[in-house]
């Protein structure tokens, strides 16, 4: 869509004059300028009962301002009537025998999110959120629909691929209904040089969106009607434009932030790059881990090497010993000086109190003197026998933002004060837990993705495309029969019958990767859905929740092709002949709630794997080659970057590659340069690679007939590479010469058959 | 399925099994006064043991019908369909004592013989014609979606040589087809309409002008030989004269050769694009062909083993009740 398409679009209905605008109350207080500067931006439309506004799914870049009647707003596409996965349906007196044959069918393990966690309400542009089970809501005079469209049009222009908002929902006219339909320009202005306009739509947002908007967030459900009051007065709320940085990962948390419009990143920073970690959309919140009370980590150092212990110090007291009984505890087994219940510790201010029990019998050391309660401050330690205990920060629980969170488009955004915060914990202990446990989640999550991305640089690990999922399925070529069991499999897991496997897609070396989620490290599929459908379980997978309105958004975003949009019946009360189709997403969501992905398991020949990219073709792949020597001055350069392994032997090092091509410059191969294989690369096997026409060779051109069954072999001794000819019919020559045994050099030249390669030694890193 | 180091233990199992059962035969058979049959003690224990196995064998089946069944992956159930096969077929030969017999029981061994060798048969396949096809087969497709994919080189191929001879006159429905990887949602029939009409005028283009002037003479040549030599074999069946033509990557390139010193060099981009068509339509029919031999033979390995089942059902009624 251009930019004059969307900047000087025909609106139709009644265009108003900068006269009849400034004489609108609503608009009172905006500077006739603004009218006069984009004439026509701006229509007043009247509908009748029954007329709809807009569709759902469809494109429009416009927005409405109510000026009287109501409307409903509702998702026309019913919420799917069909699940992703099966469920057992056990009734009656047959229960006890459906549960057996469920079992043996295999049925899925609910993994679904707590109650608590559980989305209630799907989030839509508009000023309120819709129920999950009834999603049908009502809109009234002073409000808006089609904000994020709109204000998202205006930076199009500036992208090479743009990326519309489609409709969120549906909008039927309830009453005589009489709207203002305004062009992204205006509406920007409007908003951001109109304070009054800009401050009644807060105002109304305040008094009659937020407190249902912050309980349709599952964890704030229970806070009560006198705290949510209070609160009305003292948010924050706050606009950022597309691109500004919102909170920095290492400030210090002062805010809570609740999503009212938009979408955020939230990424990591990591020695070479950013990670993202996730898309927030409407209803999401961030910022809460920085605000939640401080955790301590405590470590306990033995004399002996491999005396270590460490816990988590928080809300709950922990109890320390050689074998404490307590729910919370710290054991340190091997000091005969720590009694079997010797101390406790507890959080107080930015300290842990330590504290000796009536049981613990010798003293605790704290500055060198013997204390009974003492407290202690982050990096100081206290000894106790011949073990030492020390203090340190918990990092994702510090008082300090863990992650950087950017605005993707333009953000709107609940602002909750720190100690507005704490006192809706103090005073809501349901609200604590739950925003603990969704804490606690996120912090799992983050760790996951940290731990798969440990490696040289970040950079080299995003580089290849294959290393962008964490999760991948390969089909083996060698083993598939192409016997589509996998595909079945697919089909048989969802109930709507619908694959999300398709069999087909780029190949590297004998593997395929086929067309299913990758689950990436920054997915991109995220960042346009207009109601909050997709995003990522605790498991790190990609869902497609069931309120999809199949506008295809995700689809077309997915680098991978892997988000497909198909038709599927909605069964809710009719038959299949009598169903609706409706258009939906759908993805591989991994099998999430089986126990391993059933594509996998339903191959009969053990040709479908699902691997973590990064460690299956550094380990699976390259194998034992991944040792190798590395020039010192060059770990020397790099040493600012990766600590060296301790266990490292005096003469080599062992690096973990994270980067196919970076792995493959470096191992030994050698290059078709004519013949069968001409331009390809063929790797070299660890201790020797055959070559011939017989399927035993582990190289085969059986379409050379000057070739013999196994015609030569190439070893691999003490970093020396030997061609040795396996008395060939032809034999084989080594530039140009014949050869029964020759040491080999970096560029030359093997010939057999009709086939010419160029051997080429690698070089380490 | 590749039989490697991963069986070892279905093979060392059922060996030991194998050994143990043999013992027990040579032992029945020295002791037993008129020799080994099948109605005796024994005889029935090895038949009992045998159509155990056949039963569980059978079984495959229904536990590929429920991917997610916590009762072991499928390729164990593969695994044990093999050997466990191969050992059935061993206690009811002892069973038999070695014997073929007659009627139903000939039948039935006849029927085991042929269901035992297809299996054997298949697994040699499975081993062999996998790695085969990756090495002939690179652009291989999915099987069900080749006559599409066929069609598609048609179109494509149609378009490219309209570049040089304008239109061709070829009338087929442009049916549209969901394509991998994502389909374009048209909420607004308005938006479809546009995108329909855009390409519409590119085609229109194509076909009222040659958009590459080769002159008349060379245009005809190349509409001749597309259409006589190369388009028939851009169809699901094609004619045993262009499956000829085309028969190998070298012989494909060797026609092209020819069509390169007759044609000018205006023509030559489209004509290697023709080549890669062609070749591409090569390897399909080639992929066609393994994927029939990798699945032909369970047309003859499920059904007998279906009819076996239930023949051995009234083979051990009949000998039973009478």
């Amino acid at each position: 869509m251009a930019k004059d398409v969307i900047l000087a679009a025909d609106l139709g209905g009644t265009p108003l004059s900068a006269e009849e605008l400034a004489a609108v109350p609503d608009f009172a207080g905006i500077r006739p300028q603004i009218w006069e500067k984009f004439p026509g931006a701006i229509t007043k439309k009247t509908y009748s009962p029954g007329q709809f506004l807009m569709h759902e799914g469809e494109s429009g870049t416009t927005a409405f301002y109510i000026l009287s009647g109501l409307v409903d707003i509702f998702i026309d596409s019913p919420v799917a009537g069909v699940s992703a996965t099966k469920g057992i349906k056990s009734k009656g007196l047959f229960g006890g025998i459906t549960k057996i044959t469920a079992y043996i069918k295999g049925s899925p393990v609910s993994r679904t999110e707590p109650g608590r966690l559980a989305r209630t309400h799907i989030p839509i542009d508009a000023a309120v959120d819709l129920p999950m089970g009834n999603p049908i809501a009502e809109l009234k005079a002073g409000d808006m629909i089609g904000e994020l469209a709109a204000l998202a049009a205006l930076k199009q222009d500036r992208l090479k691929r743009p990326k519309f908002y489609p409709r969120s929902a549906t909008v039927r006219a309830k009453t005589d209904v009489v709207v203002f339909e305004m062009l992204p320009n205006i509406l920007n202005n409007v908003l951001y040089n109109a304070p009054a306009f800009k401050e009644r739509l807060n105002t109304s947002y305040r008094n009659r969106a937020l407190a249902n908007h912050l309980r349709s967030v599952p964890v704030f459900a229970g806070l009560s009607d006198k705290f949510l009051d209070s609160l009305k007065g003292r948010v924050e709320l706050v606009d950022v434009p597309p691109g500004e940085v919102i909170v920095r990962q290492g400030d210090v948390a002062d805010a809570f932030y609740l999503i009212r419009m938009g979408f955020v990143k939230v990424a990591q920073d990591f020695p070479g790059g950013e990670l993202v970690l996730t898309y927030l959309s409407r209803s999401s919140y961030f910022g809460e881990m920085g605000l939640l009370p401080p955790a301590f980590r405590v470590r306990a150092r033995g004399p002996q090497p491999g005396q270590n212990a460490e816990g988590a110090v928080a809300g709950q007291t922990v109890r320390c010993g050689r074998a404490p009984e307590s729910e919370r505890t710290l054991v340190v087994a091997w000091d005969e000086f720590i009694s079997r219940e010797h101390f406790e510790m507890r959080v107080e201010g930015n300290q842990i109190r330590v504290k000796r029990l009536p049981s613990g019998r010798n003293p605790i050391i704290f500055r060198m003197r013997p204390a009974d309660s003492f407290l202690v401050p982050i990096g100081e330690e206290f000894v106790i026998g011949n073990t030492t205990f020390e203090v340190s920060a918990d990092a994702l629980q510090s008082g300090r933002r863990t992650a950087t969170c950017t605005a993707v488009d333009y953000v709107q955004l609940v602002r909750i004060k720190a100690e507005d915060f704490s006192l809706m914990l103090d005073e809501h202990p349901e609200v604590k837990t739950g925003i603990i446990e969704v804490a606690r989640t996120r912090r799992q999550m983050d760790a996951q993705i940290l731990n798969r991305v440990q490696t040289l640089s970040l950079t080299n690990f995003l580089e290849q495309e294959l290393m962008q999922g964490q999760n991948l399925l390969l089909i083996d070529l060698e083993r598939c029969t192409r016997c589509d069991e996998c595909v079945k499999a697919c089909i048989g897991t969802h109930e709507d019958s619908v694959t999300r496997l398709i069999r087909d897609g780029m190949r590297f070396d004998k593997y395929l990767v086929p067309t299913s989620c990758r689950a990436c490290m920054d997915p991109l599929c995220m960042t346009r859905c207009p109601v909050g459908a997709i995003r990522r379980k605790a498991s790190l997978d990609i869902v497609i929740e069931n309120w999809c309105i199949g506008c295809s958004n995700c689809a077309s975003d997915c680098p991978y092709g892997n988000i497909n949009v198909t038709l599927i019946p909605d069964l809710k009360g009719g038959t299949a002949q009598k169903a609706e189709f409706n258009p939906k997403a759908i993805v591989c969501d991994l099998c999430v709630d089986y126990p391993e992905p059933n594509c996998v398991r339903a191959c009969p020949h053990d040709a479908a794997l699902r691997v973590e990219p990064k460690t299956f073709f550094a380990h699976g792949l390259a194998g034992s080659q991944l040792a190798v020597a590395v020039d010192p001055r060059k770990q020397v350069e790099k040493a600012a970057e990766v600590p060296e392994p301790a266990a490292a032997p005096a003469h080599a090092v062992t690096q973990m590659l994270s980067n196919i091509s970076e792995l493959l410059a470096m191992m030994p191969r050698i290059k078709a340069t004519a013949g069968l294989q001409a331009g390809h690369t063929l790797q070299l096997r660890f201790p020797e690679t055959t070559f011939g026409r017989s399927a035993e060779a582990d190289y085969r051109f059986a379409d050379d007939d000057q070739v013999s069954r196994l015609h030569c072999k190439i070893t691999t001794e003490s970093g020396r590479y030997t061609v040795h000819d396996l008395n060939s019919t032809n034999g084989t020559r080594l530039n140009g010469n014949p050869v029964s045994e020759a040491k080999l050099q970096n560029g030359d030249v093997i010939e057999f058959g009709g086939q010419r390669f160029e051997f080429l030694e690698g070089h380490p890193v | 399925m590749i039989v490697d180091s991963t069986h070892r233990s279905w093979i060392l199992g059922c060996t030991a099994v194998a050994m143990a059962g043999t013992a027990g035969y040579l032992g029945y058979a020295w002791l037993s006064a008129n020799g080994p049959s099948g109605g005796s003690i024994p005889g029935l224990i090895f038949a009992s043991a045998g159509t155990g196995l056949i039963v569980f064998e059978c079984l495959l089946s229904l536990r590929k019908k429920y991917p997610a069944s916590p009762l072991g992956r499928v390729s164990w159930w593969l695994r044990a369909h093999v050997w466990l096969g191969l050992l059935s077929l061993l206690l009811i030969l002892m069973h038999s004592g070695f014997s073929w017999g007659h009627g139903l029981a000939a039948l039935l061994m006849w029927l085991f013989a042929i269901i035992t060798v297809s299996g054997i048969f298949g697994l040699v396949l499975q081993n062999w014609l996998p790695r085969r096809m990756m090495e002939l087969v690179r652009r291989e497709a999915l099987y069900d979606q080749i006559p599409m994919v066929v069609w598609q080189l048609r179109m494509e191929a149609d378009e490219r040589v309209e570049f040089l001879t304008a239109d061709l006159g070829m009338l087929e429905d442009l049916t549209e087809f969901v394509r991998a990887g994502g389909v374009k949602q048209y909420f607004d029939p308005a938006q479809k309409a546009g995108a329909a009409e855009k390409q519409q005028v590119f085609v229109d283009k194509r076909k009222a002008v040659r958009q590459i002037d080769i002159g008349d003479e060379a245009a005809g040549a190349m509409r001749a030989h597309y259409l006589e030599e190369v388009r028939p074999f851009l169809f699901e069946k094609t004619t045993p004269y262009t499956s000829k033509l085309f028969a190998t990557a070298d012989k494909g390139a060797a026609y092209f050769s020819h069509l390169k010193t007759i044609l000018p060099v205006a023509a030559h981009d489209v004509l290697a694009d023709l080549e890669a068509i062609c070749e591409e339509r090569r390897q399909l029919a080639v992929q066609s062909t393994l994927h029939a031999w990798l699945h032909g033979w369970l047309y003859v390995h499920v059904p007998l083993s279906m009819a076996f089942l239930v023949l051995t059902a009234v083979h051990a009624v009949i000998s039973l009740r009478y």
